[in-house]
Order: structure tokens, then C-alpha cells, then sequence
């Protein structure tokens, strides 16, 4: 900001100032990178955030899942979502089937991600976790 | 008869400081952390002369990264009246909130 055009004064030394607005929106985002959950709990439930501070709005993006070393509809059922965020919603929790095959098997994963925001919306970070599963049977 | 010195100077140092912004910067390093949501956000300008008489100023806003009608309501000419013995004046600057993510720091000076 500038001041000029003194009348009946004159101009100090601080002249300009400048101010810094520092922005409050974070856009879509996973809330945890890594989700461990156990081969017979049934569902992952994976936690998106709308990151932003204006909610007065309905804004969409997409999640889906891809297979890393866990296998869909063998491992878990894999999905392709649009999520709707309503006016005043923070948060969705999408639950994703745990498959129980009985098999004694090492930590396997797969990945999601989110994609393609709408409304105005943007993504933030992170746009992509990795969902272990744990199978619990024992020695 | 004249002796000498016959002559002396005589220095007169302004005193008056004049009007100025209050402060140079407003960030949140110097204890401005001023979030898109805040509001409205007050600028301070103080008068440094006796301030005996009524005077005006002229306060103006330009972009730097953040735009005038997107992140900020700027003006060009906002006139500034200090009455006799008024040392400090506030201009009222409205900060514009949206939902997009936009860098982390924009300013406007």
C-alpha cells in the first residue's frame, strides 16, 4: 500500500507497507498415506478430506483403486468412486472390502488415489496411499 | 566596532516526521499471520507532525502476487482525514476468502 497526495503534511519515511495473506485451503487429500488393516476385518475404511475451508459448495473427485501386490476381487473388491462432498461435508470415509482367503500370505497392498476434482476444487497432498492387509492366521 | 564572529548559522532540524504507515511489512513473521479467512484487516497510519491542523492523505493498493478483486478488495484512492491531534488512523483492507488452493503466501502491498 501507498501513501501520496499529502495535504497540509508530509510524507514520513514509510512510504509502502505490504501484507501477506496466507491462503487456508489444501484441497482434496487422504488423511493417512499408509492404512494397515487385518485380512479378516472385513473392510479398509479410507478417510478423504476436502481440505478446504469453504464449504458451502458441492464438489466431487474420484478414488479408485489399483492393485499393487494385493490382487483385486481376489484380495479385496476393488472400486472406482466419484465421491459428492454436500455443502458443509469435511470428510468421507469409503469402506473397501477386505477379501478373507485363508491363506497364510506376507504383508500385501494396494494402492488408491484420488483424481479429478470438480466444483472448483483442487487436490492437495496426498493423492495416493497404500492400503496394507495383514493376514492374522498364526504359525 | 564589530568584533568576530560578526556572523553566525543557525540550523533548524525538521522534527516532523510526517505521516507514515505504521509498520513497513504485515506477514506472519512479524507477528501478522493474516489467513484468507480473517476479515477485514485494519493498516495503520500514524501522523508524526504537532498535529495542530487537519491534514489528508491518499492510501492506494497494487498487486504483488495477490489480485485486487480475487484475494483482496483493493482501492486506488482511498482518502485519509486526520483531525487536529488525530495521530493514528486505521484503513480498512477486506482480505476475500475462496476455496482454492492457491500459493502458500500472496502479498499485496
Amino acid at each position: 500500500m501507498t501513501l501520496a497526495n499529502p495535504v497540509g503534511v508530509t510524507l514520513g519515511t514509510t512510504r509502502t507497507t505490504t501484507v501477506t495473506i496466507i491462503d487456508n485451503d489444501q484441497g482434496f487429500q487422504f488423511e493417512a498415506a499408509a492404512i494397515y488393516v487385518a485380512e479378516d476385518a472385513g473392510v479398509a475404511l479410507i478417510s478423504v478430506l476436502r481440505g478446504t475451508d469453504d464449504t458451502n459448495s458441492t464438489v466431487t473427485v474420484d478414488l479408485a483403486t489399483v492393485d499393487n501386490s494385493a490382487t483385486r476381487q481376489l484380495d479385496y473388491t476393488g472400486l472406482t468412486n466419484t465421491l459428492a462432498f454436500a455443502p458443509g461435508e469435511r470428510r468421507k470415509v469409503v469402506p473397501v472390502p477386505i477379501l478373507n482367503d485363508g491363506i497364510k500370505e506376507n504383508l500385501e497392498d494396494f494402492r488408491v488415489s484420488l483424481s479429478n476434482p470438480t466444483g472448483g476444487a483442487v487436490l492437495g497432498s496426498p493423492t495416493a496411499a497404500t492400503v496394507y492387509t495383514r493376514t492374522m492366521i498364526p504359525d | 566596532m564589530l568584533g568576530t564572529p560578526a556572523t553566525a548559522t543557525v540550523q533548524i532540524t525538521e522534527s516532523d516526521v510526517g505521516v507514515q504507515f505504521h509498520f513497513a511489512t504485515y506477514d506472519a513473521t512479524n507477528g501478522w499471520p493474516w489467513s484468507e479467512d480473517v476479515g477485514t484487516v485494519q493498516i495503520g497510519v500514524v501522523r508524526g507532525d504537532n498535529a495542530d491542523i487537519p491534514v489528508t492523505v491518499d492510501v492506494a493498493t497494487s498487486d504483488v502476487t495477490a489480485v485486487s478483486g480475487v484475494d483482496y478488495s483493493g482501492f486506488t484512492n482511498y482518502p485519509l482525514a486526520f483531525g487536529p491531534h488525530e495521530r493514528l488512523k486505521f484503513v480498512p483492507v477486506g482480505i476475500l476468502n475462496d476455496s482454492v488452493k492457491e500459493a502458500p503466501r500472496r502479498p499485496f502491498a
